[in-house]
């Protein structure tokens, strides 16, 4: 209970600097989303089932704060996301080369970005979708990524949440 | 790495998948967690609104202060032209009058304006929307048009839960604005200009002459914004000959930014 009250009040952190902060640093109309950072960092760090209801919870958070009639859309984008980000951390690349965690960043950013646009196209739901701001939200968020990356393993080393 | 799925995880992913598919089938139990956790964050979120603009505020005094001499020649030049505005705009009262009734929305078009803090705002860049507090147990409807607090056009409701509206703005690739040009009174409609952030009037004839400053008002041909609100001012004028129309670049009126509270416009 204790671990999933720090989990809602640590994303909770996220989701405030996101609304308030977070849009005055945009560029391009593109700013960075710290809560999946967030996310693809956890799952890097600890792995999928460890990082599974941080997943959630964070999909949900993101799911309320859309314009979508579908309900869930995120969710299922950060949950394949994280799969992904554990994958590649586990398997492909070492966890202690920074460019090898920026790599995952960007290829685990550019998935969460075509899943949405996948998806988005299937149901018909209007998406603002320009080949510039594909591209400077996957620079954005991987440059934002490692202050990130770095500040969440040190706050909350594995095992510890 | 070990991907075999325990009965644990098989059993969460079941009552996500069923979770998802029932509140998809059923959206009232979402919309109330919703309105709960808007609720519950909408102070803190109002906080860091407040000091996200305060901080970018205070950084926009820091670099604007080398341009200052210059704005101000600019605004003593702007304030004497407003001054031969006025002193012109005295002498022709009757026709002004005439052209107000024209404009005039407040009276005829609406009758209650209330007004709502911004408590949210869209988390991903995709889309352009704020989170007001006011939701229909305050009357608040969908598509309801919203204003700044200069009443300049901000967006419509498109979403209300019992204490919270989401309101689409002007900005949203989604968004078209039935609208015309103060002073030529040419129609067209106002859109998301694809591929950057500003909008822009689409279906201005390309022989019509249009001035840069110009002001874009909403026509109320769309039958959701009520007419005469400003949008924005014309920025920059696009008439290429392989275009049927001109493409008119629009600077909203409104910095969406540094929004803090609103009015909603209630109709009749």
């Amino acid at each position: 209970m204790t671990k999933t009250i720090k989990i809602i009040l640590s994303l909770s952190l996220i989701l405030f600097f996101q609304v308030g902060i977070f849009p005055h640093i945009a560029i391009s109309g593109v700013y960075p989303n710290l809560i999946l950072i967030s996310i693809i960092t956890l799952s890097i760090l600890r792995g999928f089932k460890q990082s599974l209801i941080w997943t959630i919870i964070a999909g949900l958070f993101l799911d309320f704060y859309s314009l979508s009639n579908f309900f869930g859309i995120s969710l299922i984008c950060l949950i394949v996301v994280s799969f992904g980000a554990s994958f590649a951390a586990q398997n492909i690349i070492k966890k202690t080369n920074p460019s090898s965690i920026i790599l995952v960043f960007v290829a685990m950013v550019t998935l969460y970005d075509l899943l949405l646009l996948a998806i988005y196209k299937i149901l018909g739901i209007g998406f603002d979708f320009t080949l510039l701001k594909f591209l400077v939200n996957i620079i954005y968020n991987s440059v934002i990524a490692a202050p990130v990356f770095y500040t969440i393993k040190k706050l909350f080393p594995a095992g510890k949440v | 790495m070990n991907f075999k799925i325990s009965k644990k995880y098989l059993a969460i992913f079941l009552v996500l998948i069923l979770g998802l598919v029932f509140l998809n089938l059923f959206p009232k139990p979402a919309k109330a967690l919703e309105n709960f956790i808007f609720k519950v964050f909408s102070p803190a979120q109002k906080l860091f609104i407040k000091t996200g603009n305060k901080i970018s505020g205070f950084f926009e005094i820091l670099l604007s202060i080398k341009d200052l001499s210059r704005e101000n020649a600019e605004l003593k030049q702007k304030n004497s032209e407003l001054e031969r505005q006025l002193t012109q705009l005295k002498e022709t009262e009757k026709e002004n009058e005439a052209l107000r009734a024209a404009l005039d929305f407040s009276e005829k078009n609406t009758s209650l304006f209330e007004i709502a803090s911004i408590v949210g705002k869209s988390l991903q860049g995709a889309e352009d929307w704020i989170l007001i507090d006011k939701g229909t147990k305050d009357g608040v409807e969908k598509n309801m048009a919203i204003v700044s607090e200069e009443f300049s056009l901000v967006g419509r409701v498109i979403e209300s839960n019992d204490n919270f509206s989401k309101v689409m703005l002007i900005t949203d690739k989604n968004s078209i604005v039935g609208a015309l040009i103060e002073n030529k009174r040419n129609e067209g409609l106002v859109q998301k200009e694809e591929g950057s952030d500003k909008i822009f009037l689409d279906f201005v004839p390309k022989n019509e002459a249009v001035e840069i400053g110009e002001k874009i008002l909403t026509s109320g041909m769309d039958n959701v914004y009520p007419k005469s609100i400003l949008i924005g001012k014309v920025e920059k004028i696009d008439a290429s000959e392989n275009q049927l129309f001109q493409k008119i670049t629009i600077l909203p009126a409104v910095d969406f930014n540094k929004l803090e509270k609103v009015f909603i416009l209630k109709s009749k």
